[in-house]
């Protein structure tokens, strides 16, 4: 539990009064609320409300509340406002249903989405073998999927309240600025590797993208909620969504990271260069290797600031959720290890 | 300490995932349980490590900056001498740890500069810290996986 977060018990009067109040629907009652484990960032709680006088009827919903600190320093209006923007679309996202700043609801902000049900964001699961006949279905729709939120024109809708577009020759230099900043911020000992990789990636840019796009920015199997045949059914987790350049999305899921020990299937689900050929027929383009291999590069520099902050905020009290430390201890060394193969400085 | 620290941490994980967790049924209960016999078990390893591992670090860093002092510019030869010349004589783990922050510090510094030079010796140096950065990573390579 966070330092400042609350258990089921003291969130579950006081999220009942809310959508009482919203629904309004006086004595809604919550037959089940539970917090979604693995989330490092935003806390999100699964809630199961019977409406008054309907017994049996139970709507059900997803509640993403900031926390005291996480991994991220995220903007939940900008999480909203892409949620919003999508819905209706070709990519698939829960509906975004209300956005509350005011921190007397809950305790701090949050904001609700109607929570699709059947369907799970599992990485462990790709890896069980009763998954192998839906593998195939869910890397093909995966990026499919991935070239229809690049694809999107995301003109006129919430997205351009919520963030700047930048330059399509100003995107590396956007990110790789925003990242680092976050590293001198964070880091609680100097890091050589990443430096290094820093100090690569800004001698070797890469070319500007085409078109400036939507980047999920934290595009993966476990931000995909998937059926038991492999289809897709709801895009999460955008709080690091902006726009750039689109080959970031595509290096990001080709971490090592999620390869959960499966070695070469990205994702655990599909080899790179299969994915990639999903990737160029569903978008029409061709995927600069090059340029891929410095968004690689970069997608190690951005995880490794992602760990760093939340060694940060576990190290100095902000937070007491143990996953702060154990990607710390876990991941941090296991980045450089990537970064230092990225680099074609290790085997 | 008797029982041995890591020999009580492995027991603490295994009390945790097969004594608590199996007896939760709030997912995120159980995520934590095993969350913290995961840290329990890294704890187990870097204990009995940790000194040696950055005493170890600390030696091949000095030994790296006399190597590149007689190359570098002048107000970092003597930075690099200096740190050269330390030593661990505090063997508690949070000194070490200061200390290899210091010195990795200097050798983000130094690793900067050696990769503007053309002349074949710094390039040496420029091989060898990366070595070094190889041979970091192996040392703080942990066994203990998520469970």
């Amino acid at each position: 539990m966070s330092a400042g977060s609350q258990s089921a018990g003291a969130l579950r009067p006081k999220l009942e009064a809310y959508l009482s109040a919203r629904l309004e629907a006086p004595g809604l009652r919550l037959v089940t609320l539970w917090r979604v484990p693995g989330g490092a960032s935003r806390e999100t709680w699964i809630a199961d409300a019977e409406l008054p006088g309907q017994p049996g009827r139970r709507r059900s919903f997803v509640i993403r509340r900031d926390p005291p600190a996480s991994l991220l320093d995220s903007d939940r209006e900008l999480e909203f406002a892409f949620y919003r923007a999508f819905a209706g679309s070709n990519v698939p996202v829960p509906r975004a249903l209300w956005l509350e700043r005011d921190p007397a609801h809950l305790g701090s902000p949050f904001f609700v989405m109607e929570r699709i049900e059947g369907c799970e964001a599992s990485p462990r699961r790709v890896l069980d073998p009763s998954f192998e006949p839906a593998r195939p279905r869910l890397a093909r729709r995966m990026y499919e999927i991935l070239a229809a939120i690049h694809a999107f024109d995301w003109r006129g809708t919430p997205i351009e309240g919520v963030v700047e577009p930048p330059a399509p020759e100003e995107c590396w230099r956007r990110e790789l600025e925003h990242w680092e900043r976050v590293i001198d911020e964070q880091e609680l000992s100097p890091q050589p590797v990443v430096r290094a990789a820093i100090r690569w990636l800004r001698a070797n840019p890469p070319p500007p993208p085409a078109r400036v796009t939507v980047v999920h920015g934290d595009y993966r199997v476990g931000n995909l909620l998937f059926s038991p045949d492999g289809e897709i059914h709801g895009v999460l987790d955008w709080e690091m969504a902006h726009l750039g350049d689109p080959l970031e999305d595509l290096a990001w899921s080709f971490l090592e990271n999620w390869e959960w020990g499966r070695n070469g299937l990205k994702g655990g689900v599909v080899a790179a260069e299969e994915a990639i050929a999903v990737y160029e027929a569903a978008a029409g383009t061709r995927v600069d290797r090059s340029a891929l291999h410095w968004w690689d590069v970069f997608s190690s520099v951005k995880a490794q600031a992602i760990w760093l902050t939340g060694a940060r905020s576990f190290q100095e009290g902000r937070s007491t959720e143990l996953i702060h430390a154990m990607t710390a201890y876990w991941l941090t060394n296991f980045q450089d290890e990537v970064l230092l193969r990225s680099l074609g400085r290790a085997p | 300490m008797r029982p041995d620290p890591p020999i009580a941490l492995q027991r603490i994980a295994q009390a945790l995932v097969l004594d608590l967790a199996s007896q939760l049924s709030d997912p995120f209960a159980q995520q934590t349980a095993g969350l913290a016999a995961t840290i329990a078990a890294m704890l187990a390893e870097e204990w009995d490590r940790a000194a040696a591992r950055l005493a170890e670090e600390n030696a091949a860093l000095r030994a790296l900056f006399a190597a590149a002092a007689d190359l570098a510019p002048p107000e970092l030869a003597a930075r690099l001498r200096t740190a050269a010349a330390g030593e661990d004589s505090d063997l508690r783990v949070s000194r070490l740890q200061a200390t290899n922050d210091e010195l990795r510090r200097l050798l983000i510094e130094l690793h900067a500069w050696c990769e503007g030079q053309d002349d074949p010796r710094i390039a040496a140096v420029n091989e060898a810290i990366w070595e070094e950065l190889k041979e970091s990573t192996r040392r703080r390579r942990l066994v203990a996986r998520p469970l």
